[in-house]
């Protein structure tokens, strides 16, 4: 579950919790935005973890986006979930501050 | 022959003593998520556990992810049991579930970071697995794996 919120063309998603498995029913929340937004923000600021299949999401909307020329961005994003999305070399695709 | 509507009755136990929490549950997201969140209860009542809470919980995640994924038949009556331990120096989870188990020894073991596709979606699990915790393991049949971490080399991701 996630509140979304769109302001000046870019939608801002936020998880109301953890991004854990299953993830299924974010992802048909999400999708439609993802596809028709042109700038997609994921605030994490209620996210304390995320597991693979969460990680698997958040890849999935990046490679949508991307196909467009578009990026992802998260912000308030933990300590512990920065440092696994450097593991991940995530943070090399995303934009995380 | 069996009524797939009606609700099968709760598996879920739990055992606990200072230094292990034991739980078995029915193969579904609901009774995961229960096990997790009783997980999370009794690392935040262990001072030396509190530290490695991320590692612990990312763990349990993919563990069970595992078990529901590919060790249960989509059958909610299959058990999964959990059982986290630990001493000064190590903590041990253990995940056992009632597939056919996962063929190991087909997977290259300590996959290298840079052999794996970043922006691939899935296939990451075991990998995290391997990553966040500093041994391994699995039985013979491939139904039970062990993960087990130093706790005192705090170095560690």
């Amino acid at each position: 579950m996630a509140t979304i919120n769109k302001e000046d063309g870019v939608t801002i998603i936020e998880p109301e919790g953890d991004i854990t498995a299953p993830v299924d029913e974010l992802k048909e929340e999400i999708k439609s935005e993802v596809e028709n937004s042109d700038q997609v923000v994921f605030d994490m600021k209620n996210v304390e973890l995320i597991d693979s299949k969460g990680i698997g999401l958040l890849i999935a909307s990046h490679n949508s986006l991307k196909k467009e020329d578009k990026k992802l961005r998260l912000k308030n994003v933990n300590e512990d979930i920065t440092k696994l999305m450097e593991t991940m070399r995530l943070d090399k695709h995303f934009e995380i501050n | 022959m069996l009524n797939k509507n009606i609700k099968l009755k709760s598996m879920y136990k739990v055992d606990t003593n200072e230094n292990s929490i034991k739980i078995q549950c029915g193969a579904s997201f609901e009774e995961a998520e229960r096990m997790c969140k009783d997980v999370n209860g009794f690392i935040r009542k262990n001072d030396i556990l509190k530290e490695y809470e991320f590692a612990i919980s990312l763990g349990l995640r993919e563990m069970v992810n595992n078990a529901l994924d590919y060790g249960s038949d989509s059958e909610e009556a299959n058990v999964i049991k959990m059982q986290l331990l630990y001493n000064n120096e190590k903590l041990k989870i253990v995940m056992k579930d009632e597939g056919q188990g996962f063929d190991w020894r087909k997977r290259q073991l300590k996959i290298e970071i840079e052999n794996i596709d970043p922006l691939e979606v899935g296939g990451k699990g075991l990998y995290l697995l391997e990553k966040y915790f500093d041994s391994m393991y699995f039985n013979d049949k491939g139904n039970q794996i062990t993960v087990e971490k130093n706790i005192q080399d705090k170095d560690k991701t």
